[in-house]
């Protein structure tokens, strides 16, 4: 109770300071025309390659800045061509959901991919991109835990093999989650499975420079500036309330779950969209923070045609109640 | 290496190899009222030669032997002629007679511009900057420096200096040789300068003299009086927001010592407190002011020797306080709260300065300084209840600070071996010690917390030495010479720089000239501000072993003449500056638990661009017009993609129109005109979708698109100021009426533009301005 008012008092002491601050202002507010260049509608385009899955991008359009709509219109009858190492793979159709475009293909590793969109009325964008090639190697160095008063605290501590030259990288956690409902039981359980998914577990990494302002995912991105063409040791942080995780095929246990980290080494227009991506979004609204533009290497349009590649290593967290 | 340096000068002043000479040296100064003349000029008419007296009103001219004619002037006073017969060395003060503005036969201006080999260079005489029409009736030295050509105010009202490029940091300003950090009251609207108490003026930006050092962009070089010493006066005003008095006058019989004070108070606050208290049943109360106080006594110890103590401390201050009270006596209850807010910030200065004569050739001047600027904000609240003889205290303090504390002592010495060399050379040592943001919280609840995080404490020392010459190689071409180094030492890594410096001037004819100078600069300190707006929240850091000091190089060319009166400059100024910080995309000064060095990034800037000054100091009509053409850039890394962005203030079209006209002895009239091209903003032009495939993207927000860093351009801004003057003579003094118009055509210029909605839910963009127009009154008196 008193820490949510001593919260209250910090949000106060910076209330007073901007009041202070527009008091002085003596605010003389008016609506102005200001001369902006003239809205040219452009394609965006959107789409992140990997080798595990068939291509898939999005295509819709830009919005003025005063527009007072609130959705961006697809683009719907394009031709989306998709070209690796400068040869036509083919041209990506119109999926279910409009303004999404697939081809069957599975992308590979080290391959240069351009991708074309044009359509009548807006200028052809194009991206090209290289999915990194998945050099470095991930192994599991500890699993460890302890208790807190409310849940169970685990440390996992794995390594990455960084080959030299600049390299990106995000790491995720998944576990399967499994829905069950209670009262169907047969002689052995008291409940029954209805589905799994594979779901994200949210994590801390433990010794970067964190603080209340920033974290987030923006730290599951990383370079590797400061390990470069070695190996490193990274440790995450994050909990278990008691629930129990197994994969399709295997049984709940009471004190074991499954679970899977996975990798990916993402390439340096994956990492700088999904950083600067992640920064506006954290500012917006606030005045006294600088700008920030998200990055972009769609030409001619907005958007992002990145790509990664990603391993997996599983490993278990060993439940112990209290 | 005094010795040495001595030694170098006796040699070059030998190889001048003329007939037996003499040196004539002393004082030059104010007739009525005893103060030091700067600038003042002494020559010989038949040769041309002489000399400038320096900042302390101390000339030494070496001339051959013989029966002569000198001539001795100074802007705003009568030009005198002197009859000496030089035959020995000799001690001369002079004390000249001011004259009325108004009669420009025997008024002169100081050194022709022609002549002096300094360029980028401009003097405002202070009874020009009292004279400006000015926001709110409250004379501001810096607001009119932002009226000289290559140097721009930053946003709507504010104090903040930009010269040629540079940054608000870049600025070495002086009051009395002590460097002033904050310069601003009121969030910038006012500046800390009391023009009252000040003596003379003077704005290097570019071919910078090599006794100045530690910053890129311009040094403003601000000198106090010294106090009457010939009789008590005073003289003061009471205004719109506030007043001041300044008072001087000798101490003791034999006028060896004078003093003079200042003070200046806004009073806003004495007028709103009771208001407040009325309203809440005197449970609450809140103000703001701010206040000066500048203080200085000079003691002559003897001929040669003189003492300077001055003094400055100013502060704003705001606050607010509640108390409330409960009981219950039925239920033996009672509660008493105390919440208190308060904010300040502010300078203290001190500088103690040993004057001293070695010879008629060498004066010395020996300075220990000590500079001080600190913020805090806080916020404490205390809760003591008292119920069934129990007694529970809740006490929790949050607060913030940040500031800078120079020590420092520096050795000047002028040597002037023969009117055509004039050799300044020193040492100075300055012990910085930063605070960049320090954030504490103490608590007595959950087990007495007291946490203090954010930036460390930085100690680190900066030294430099210097060597210039001011000589003539030809009687057409005169050049001032020499070299700056400093060094810096911060947590163990140390740096240094080595700095050359040359102006020149060539004599096209007797009153044109061309002119040329270079100068680098390095710079060990930084400020950290977001957005440029003059915060007082804005951190001053120094460079540590991740941030590299600053550095520049800046060439210029130009043409000087001085035509019927009129002074007339145009210059073409390329400069480069390195090593530059900005906050990262993205960062906030409210991150306070995060190290400063972890939200800047480092880049270069350019600036280049073309000035005319056009400049009358005297007669009944005075007043400049100035022009500015100018194109300012930044490169970040890290900023903009790495691409070449304009800077906030990068202003293509800058004109300054100023005008004072005396009708006559008891009324005059001013006038200001500026246009600038509108400020460099970032704003989103389009939006659009971030990526959901393949991601478990957690943003529902827009992307917004800025089409490039400082991309769009807010509307050009300018502003008309009116004022008028009455004087009348009283039989104690003098006395005036002062009324005029701030923004007299009520401009609504672009303060800052924000995305809103209407009421019927249509977006805008809001552009919002600070003055409408704002009439002033004044009274000021004289004694």
């Amino acid at each position: 109770m008193k820490k949510t008012y001593n919260t209250q008092k910090t949000k106060r002491t910076g209330g007073i300071i901007v009041c202070l601050w527009v008091a002085v202002c003596f605010g003389c507010e008016t609506v102005i025309d200001l001369d902006l260049p003239e809205h040219e509608p452009a394609i965006i385009l959107n789409g992140f390659i990997h080798p595990d899955s068939i291509v898939r991008i999005q295509l819709s359009e830009n919005r003025f800045i005063l527009d007072g709509e609130y959705q961006f219109e697809p683009v719907t009858d394009a031709t989306v061509n998709l070209y690796a190492n400068g040869s036509l793979v083919g041209q990506l159709t119109e999926a279910d959901e409009p303004g999404d475009y697939v081809i069957n293909h599975h992308p590979v590793a080290g391959v240069d991919y351009r991708i074309t969109a044009e359509k009548k009325g807006y200028e052809t964008v194009e991206a090209t991109e290289v999915i990194p090639n998945l050099e470095s190697g991930v192994d599991i160095i500890s699993v460890e835990s302890k208790r807190s008063e409310y849940e169970q605290i685990f440390h996992l501590t794995y390594s990455i093999d960084d080959p030299p030259g600049n390299n990106y990288y995000e790491t995720r956690l998944y576990k399967w989650q499994v829905y069950s409902v209670e009262g169907y039981a047969d002689e052995d359980t008291s409940y029954a499975i209805i589905s799994r998914e594979l779901v994200e577990i949210d994590y801390n990494a433990v010794g970067a420079e964190l603080n209340e302002f920033e974290g987030g995912r923006i730290n599951y991105f990383f370079s590797d500036e400061l390990f470069d063409g070695r190996k490193n040791e990274f440790t995450i942080e994050f909990y278990n309330y008691g629930e129990f995780h197994a994969p399709p095929g295997e049984e709940p246990t009471d004190d074991t779950s499954r679970l899977i980290l996975q990798v990916r080494q993402v390439s340096e227009s994956y990492y700088r969209y999904v950083s600067t991506l992640q920064l506006q979004s954290e500012v917006d609204g606030n005045p006294f923070a600088e700008p920030v533009q998200v990055y972009n290497n769609i030409e001619n349009g907005f958007g992002i045609f990145a790509g990664y590649a990603s391993d997996t290593v599983h490993f278990e967290m060993i439940f112990k109640p209290e | 290496m005094l010795h040495k340096l001595l030694f170098f000068g006796l040699i070059l002043s030998c190889l001048a190899g003329r007939a037996q000479t003499f040196t004539l040296n002393g004082y030059i100064r104010d007739l009525e009222t005893g103060e030091n003349l700067i600038g003042a000029t002494i020559y010989e008419p038949g040769s041309l030669k002489g000399t400038v007296s320096n900042r302390f009103g101390f000339y030494s001219l070496t001339l051959p032997r013989g029966k002569m004619k000198l001539r001795v002037s100074y802007v705003g006073y009568q030009e005198m002629e002197l009859d000496i017969d030089l035959d020995r060395d000799q001690r001369l003060d002079i004390q000249m007679i001011p004259g009325s503005t108004l009669d420009e036969i025997v008024i002169t201006a100081d050194e022709n511009i022609e002549q002096s080999p300094q360029m980028s260079t401009i003097d405002i005489p202070i009874d020009q900057i009292k004279a400006l029409p000015v926001l709110m009736g409250e004379t501001d030295i810096l607001k009119s420096i932002q009226l000289l050509p290559g140097i721009q105010g930053g946003t709507e009202g504010s104090s903040g200096i930009y010269v040629r490029g540079g940054g608000p940091d870049q600025n070495l300003i002086l009051l009395d040789g002590v460097p002033v950090y904050n310069v601003s009251h009121l969030f910038g609207f006012f500046s800390v300068f009391n023009s009252d108490a000040i003596n003379k003026v003077n704005v290097v930006k570019g071919g910078f003299p090599a006794r100045y050092g530690g910053r890129l962009s311009s040094v403003i070089d601000i000198t106090m009086k010294e106090g009457n010493n010939q009789k008590f006066s005073g003289e003061g005003s009471i205004g719109l927001i506030s007043s001041k008095l300044t008072l001087e006058g000798p101490l003791g019989k034999n006028k060896k010592t004078s003093f003079i004070v200042s003070g200046r108070r806004t009073y806003i606050d004495l007028l709103t407190r009771p208001i407040i208290r009325a309203q809440t049943d005197g449970d609450e109360t809140a103000g703001y002011y701010f206040y000066d106080f500048n203080a200085k006594i000079n003691h002559k110890i003897t001929e040669n020797d003189r003492l300077y103590l001055s003094f400055y401390n100013g502060k704003d201050v705001g606050f607010g306080r509640s108390e409330y009270e409960y009981s219950d006596p039925i239920e033996d209850y009672e509660s008493q709260s105390k919440d208190k807010f308060g904010l300040g910030w502010g300078n203290t200065i001190g500088a103690l300065r040993w004057n001293h004569i070695f010879g008629p050739k060498l004066f010395a001047n020996l300075t220990g300084t000590y500079s001080k600027y600190k913020f805090r904000i806080f916020s404490e609240y205390e809760d003591i209840t008292r119920s069934a003889g129990k007694t529970e205290r809740v006490h929790e303090l949050i607060e913030y600070y940040s500031g800078v504390d120079d020590l420092a002592l520096k050795l000047d010495l002028d040597y002037l071996p023969s009117p055509d060399h004039n050799f300044k050379f020193g040492v100075s040592a300055t012990h910085h010690e930063f605070n960049p943001g320090i954030f504490g919280f103490d608590t007595n609840a959950e087990g007495n917390q007291d946490t203090t995080i954010g930036s460390q404490q930085t100690r680190s020392v900066e030294f430099y030495s210097y060597i210039e010459d001011d000589f003539n190689l030809t009687p057409s071409l005169r050049a001032n010479a020499g070299v700056h180094y400093s060094a810096f030492l911060v947590n163990d890594r140390f740096y240094n720089s080595l700095q050359p410096r040359i102006s020149m001037r060539y004599l096209l004819s007797s009153n044109l000239s061309l002119k040329a100078s270079y100068a680098t600069m390095t710079q060990y300190i930084h400020l950290l501000t977001n957005g440029g707006l003059g915060l007082p929240t804005d951190l001053w850091v120094p460079a540590t072993d991740r941030i590299r000091p600053q550095s520049s190089w800046q060439t210029a060319l130009g043409l000087a003449k001085t035509l019927k009166g009129y002074e007339i400059s145009a210059e073409f100024y390329y400069k480069e500056m390195r090593d530059l910080i900005e906050y990262e995309e993205g960062a906030t000064f409210f991150n306070l638990g995060t190290d400063w060095q972890d939200k800047v990034t480092t880049g270069d800037g350019t600036s280049y661009g073309a000035e005319v000054l056009v400049q009358k100091k005297t007669g009944k009509f005075s007043g400049w017009v100035g022009y500015t053409l100018s194109w300012t850039y930044r490169q970040f890394p890290e900023l903009n993609f790495g691409e070449r962005f304009p800077y906030k203030y990068d202003r293509r079209h800058d004109v300054s129109v100023v005008g004072i006209y005396e009708f006559s002895k008891n009324f005059s009239m001013s006038a200001t005109w500026v246009y600038g091209t509108g400020s460099a903003v970032t704003i989103p032009l389009s939006t659009y979708a971030p990526s959901r495939v393949d991601q478990n993207f957690w943003y529902d927000n827009d992307i917004e698109y800025y089409g490039g860093r400082n991309a769009f351009r807010m509307k050009a801004y300018h502003r008309l100021d009116l004022g008028l003057t009455w004087t009348k003579e009283k039989r104690w003094g003098e006395s005036s009426w002062s009324v005029g118009a701030y923004n007299a055509y009520n401009r609504k210029n672009p303060f800052f533009i924000d995305e809103g909605y209407d009421n019927a839910g249509n977006k805008h963009f809001y552009q919002y301005s600070l003055f409408p127009v704002i009439p002033y009154v004044r009274y000021s008196f004289k004694f």
